[in-house]
């Protein structure tokens, strides 16, 4: 017996049984229990095995010869009277009690989805499982005095890294890219990602049809199971055809080798298509370790010593920036591929890697507990208002022996079942918010895509966390009245004064601020619009070409239609591809973006020019020695000197300034600063980009398409230059403004639905004040003033807090996101407001007319 | 003895308390159970046995010695009553009769 437990039986589990055992049983029954825990304890090892068998045997002897009868009957009557109360009263005041769910409802709603924001990014690749020994490559470079991140790294320097670096067992790496694919039926535009042969395996991807070693076949693609089922249907994808047409406009013929199963969208990688990388280098003919054309891909390794892949990579920069001149890498860092340190995978640029940028989650989150506290504050303050309708109620259960402490439970059981039922209608909403809310951002990501075991504790706490908020004041308010006084008549209903009034003004308060940023990001879009980014960008449609002979095919054609007005070619174009250039100053070369362009494309893009002139065009010398420098090159290079005539070494060769053209803005988020810029004069056959102006666009676009396919058998790639310019920062305001203000809607709708249940028990405690008013002549306006009057002042109160807090909230918000964005004016924000309080006075009024216009003889008697 | 019908585990555990004369508590039926079975059962099911049988009359119970392994309480011991031997033996005889009706070609397909 030497290995005999010692160990009384579970405290809890010995507390529970004496609970419920009635007490005739009670020593029989717990003996036994008692004795087959100290046979188990002779007999078994594990100390929880016993433990949790004990828990076992309590929770089976619950049961009919056991249970205290009494007990449990006065119990379950308690808990359905409780139940039948609330139903009862809910029932009585059905209007007010559907308000309030729905409009909790719909702040909860949108409080889930802000958590499903949340949980993206703390959820971020916990789909890849056994990834302790992946780590990502980060380079940093300085970029206008800042230092920025990028999820890049040059390709040749991957086989150095596969072959001479210690510890590492496996290299891949991840680039992005947007095609145009030709399946037999259609074309369609796709984002493409291209990687290394191993990278399905190197990520144990799972695979619905194919297997991932057919992924290092030439020519092989692999699609994601919703891409299969948009071109093929319910058939098999596998062999099938397709040609991917990429920036250059040629085509890749491929073959589909497999389709992923499902991957979720809070993922690194954004597999639509992938594609092969060697294959796709092989067809442009170009190799891994070519310098000269590289591309700078997201690379992962597996390795068991990350230092050894800093120290080899810190040696490789001088090589590096030597043959990247215009990509300079100030140093490296090699993070994890899943870790905790979530600012460390916030990078600036990289083809992997989306996560939601912190400043989106403060926005949205800030929103979320704004629009929570005033639904809670709402909910509060009308369980309130109807609890002046069962004051009598109250002093009765009092009377008759309920303890302040039941009354409490009560209150605080119907604010449970409210929310309840408020929840279950937020978790029916909530993928119809989310839908919405993402929908706005082109994806789709449900609350089924999130991980249940975080959300369900989540759920409970807030359930628990907003009855509290919700449910603590009505609660405590019935806890001090008076039976004697309320049943004699002479219980004046006081409110909580203070808090409650405190209540209204946060709702207000907060109200008015959504409303007012919303109202901001909507001046905001507009003033984004209108912004002088330094070109005209409307109606210009902008179609990629091959070549020349391309441009001259269609130029003619095209100028004949009658809604074009103009036409012209170029190589490069803003936003579109731009080259570089080294200007010599002194004996340092400067690093400066070179733009090859046609004659009129200044004229067409309405860049103005602000001294000298514009190219000539068939002029030999502007071709070979002229340039048209930008703002911020002369700002640069020439100081107060006028630039005009100067001449200036740009790679290696002299050429003369015959203009200055002004900046051009296209990225309205950043910090912007105008990079110096240089205009070449292009030769037609470099052409790569056909430019028109035109008057309709939907005639135009049409007709452009016709005269492609007559000449062409690759897809039309033409796309309006709108989009391409601020579309994304505009996108953004306009997505916001729509978040903001369908917000903005919610508040003030549960902000009138506060101020009339709050003006109803404000009548109410005043109806025999009114009534002898009402008798002694006082007129209607008089009384709608003097019932009135404590509200004007809590609304004014709310409407300099809401002012102030709208202005702070949206100048924030704005100044977080863009660089170029509207200042909130005071003055219309607080016409804002005052509007609100001016609809929440006419409420008020219409609320309070009917008991006003009453007859006084039924106030003053009580019957009310 | 139509109205005395008795489930598969009352008449174990009916046969059982007659087993364990003068022991015969839950603890020790749960254990004779065990042993004559090689089933393991779980108390609670013992006690739902125990209490209805004795309100149907077939056995009587009384409070025994307490025992420091019990932690100082009493236990519950079941007896056996008249009429339980008598639907004991009532069912036996039945069990018996149909036995005997059973005709020899069909036992003997066992051996």
């Amino acid at each position: 017996m030497s290995d005999t437990i010692n160990m009384a039986p579970p405290k809890f589990a010995l507390r529970f049984f004496r609970w419920y055992c009635r007490s005739e049983r009670w020593e029989e029954l717990e003996g036994d229990l008692e004795e087959m825990h100290a046979l188990r304890c002779m007999r078994m090892k594990s100390k929880f095995t016993i433990r949790l068998l004990f828990w076992w045997d309590v929770i089976k002897c619950f049961k009919r010869y056991s249970v205290n009868k009494t007990q449990l009957q006065m119990n379950t009557s308690l808990y359905k009277s409780y139940a039948k109360i609330a139903m009862r009263s809910a029932w009585k005041h059905k209007g007010p009690v559907i308000t309030n769910v729905i409009g909790m409802g719909l702040a909860l709603g949108y409080c889930i989805t802000v958590y499903m924001i949340l949980a993206y990014n703390f959820e971020f690749d916990s789909f890849f499982k056994n990834t302790d020994d992946i780590v990502r490559i980060h380079s940093f470079k300085i970029d206008n005095e800042i230092e920025k991140r990028y999820e890049t790294m040059p390709l040749p320097l991957l086989s150095h890294l596969e072959n001479d670096v210690t510890g590492v067992k496996n290299v891949t790496t991840y680039e992005d890219a947007i095609a145009t694919v030709q399946t037999k039926a259609d074309y369609y535009k796709e984002n493409v990602s291209l990687a290394s042969s191993n990278f399905i395996e190197f990520f144990d991807f799972p695979i619905a049809a194919g297997s991932a070693a057919s992924f290092a076949e030439p020519n092989t693609v692999f699609l994601s199971k919703e891409i299969a089922e948009k071109y093929y249907g319910n058939t098999s994808a596998i062999g099938e055809l397709l040609t991917l047409y990429f920036a250059d406009n040629k085509g890749i013929d491929v073959q589909v080798g497999g389709v992923f199963d499902k991957i979720p969208l809070n993922c690194s990688f954004d597999l639509e298509i992938l594609m092969n990388l060697d294959a796709y280098l092989t067809v442009r003919k170009r190799t891994m370790d070519d310098w000269k054309k590289t591309m700078n891909t997201a690379v992962f390794v597996k390795t068991s010593d990350p230092s050894a892949i800093q120290a080899a990579l810190t040696k490789t920069i001088p090589l590096q920036n030597e043959m990247q001149e215009y990509w300079k890498i100030n140093r490296y860092e090699i993070i994890p591929f899943v870790d905790e340190r979530v600012a460390d995978h916030i990078i600036d640029y990289g083809p992997a890697n989306k996560r939601i940028r912190p400043q989106a989650l403060i926005i949205f989150g800030v929103m979320g507990i704004l629009i929570l506290l005033v639904a809670c504050f709402n909910m509060a303050n009308s369980s309130m208002a109807l609890i002046a309708y069962r004051i009598k109620e109250v002093g009765i259960r009092k009377t008759l022996g309920s303890k302040n402490r039941q009354i409490f439970f009560q209150f605080i059981f119907e604010m449970l079942v409210m929310m309840t039922l408020s929840f279950v209608l937020a978790i029916a909403l909530t993928n119809v918010i989310a839908e919405q809310i993402w929908g706005l951002f082109g994806v789709s990501f449900f609350l089924q895509d999130i991980s249940i075991m975080r959300l369900i504790p989540f759920l409970i706490l807030f359930a628990l966390g907003c009855t509290v908020i919700a449910g603590l004041l009505p609660a405590l308010y019935t806890w001090k009245f008076q039976p004697i006084s309320i049943l004699s008549g002479n219980y004046s209903l006081k409110g909580v004064g203070l808090v409650q009034k405190m209540f209204t003004v946060g709702q207000y308060t907060f109200s008015i601020a959504v409303l007012i940023a919303g109202w901001v990001f909507a001046q905001n879009t507009d003033y984004m619009r209108a912004y002088d980014v330094g070109f005209n960008y409307d109606n210009m449609l902008v179609v990629p070409i091959k070549n020349g002979n391309d441009y001259s095919k269609l130029k003619d054609q095209i100028q004949q239609l009658s809604h074009v007005t103009k036409v012209v070619g170029t190589k490069h174009h803003h936003q579109r591809g731009k080259g570089e250039a080294s200007v010599a100053i002194d004996t340092t070369l400067v690093e400066v973006s070179k733009y090859s362009i046609g004659k009129d494309y200044l004229a067409t893009m309405e860049i103005d020019i602000l001294s000298g002139r514009n190219f000539i065009e068939d002029s030999e010398s502007d071709k070979l020695a002229s340039i048209i420098i930008n703002e911020a090159f002369a700002k640069r290079f020439f100081d107060d000197k006028a630039p005009i005539s100067e001449r200036i070494k740009i790679d290696e060769e002299w050429r003369t300034v015959v203009g200055v053209a002004n900046d051009v803005i296209y990225n309205m988020y950043e910090d912007f600063v105008p990079r110096p810029e240089v205009y070449f004069m292009g030769d037609e056959e470099s052409y790569h980009y056909l430019l028109t102006k035109v008057d309709d666009q939907e005639k135009a676009e049409a007709s452009i398409k016709a005269i492609w396919a007559e000449n062409f058998d690759t897809p039309y790639l033409g796309r309006w230059q709108a989009d391409l310019t601020i579309a994304f920062a505009s996108r953004d305001s306009q997505n916001l403004k729509s978040i903001f203000l369908s917000l903005a809607t919610l508040g003030c709708f549960l902000c009138l639905l506060g101020i009339i249940s709050l003006a109803t028990m404000n009548v109410k405690k005043k109806t025999k004040e009114i009534c002898i008013r009402k008798i002694l002549g006082a007129s209607y306006s008089q009384i709608l003033m003097k019932v009135n009057k404590s509200f004007i002042v809590i609304l004014f109160i709310s409407l300099i807090s809401g002012v102030g807090l709208g202005v702070f909230l949206s100048d924030t918000v704005l100044g977080l996101i863009y660089k170029f964005h509207i200042d909130a004016s005071i003055m219309y924000a607080t016409g804002i407001g005052l509007a609100v309080v001016l609809i929440a006075i006419l409420f008020i009024s219409l609320a309070v007319s009917k008991p006003v216009n009453a007859n006084p003889s039924e106030g003053l008697s009580g019957n009310d | 003895m139509e109205s005395h019908k008795l489930g598969n585990l009352e008449e174990m555990v009916l046969l059982l308390v007659g087993v364990l004369y003068g022991n015969a508590y839950s603890v020790s039926l749960v254990e004779e159970y065990r042993k004559q079975t090689g089933k393991n059962i779980n108390i609670s099911a013992i006690h739902t046995v125990l209490y209805r049988l004795e309100k149907k009359g077939l056995l009587a119970s009384k409070l025994g010695e307490s025992q420091s392994l019990r932690g100082g309480k009493r236990k519950r011991l079941f007896y056996i009553t008249a009429f339980g031997v008598k639907t004991l033996e009532e069912l036996r005889t039945i069990r018996e009769q149909l036995r005997l009706q059973i005709p020899d070609i069909v036992m003997s397909q066992s051996s």
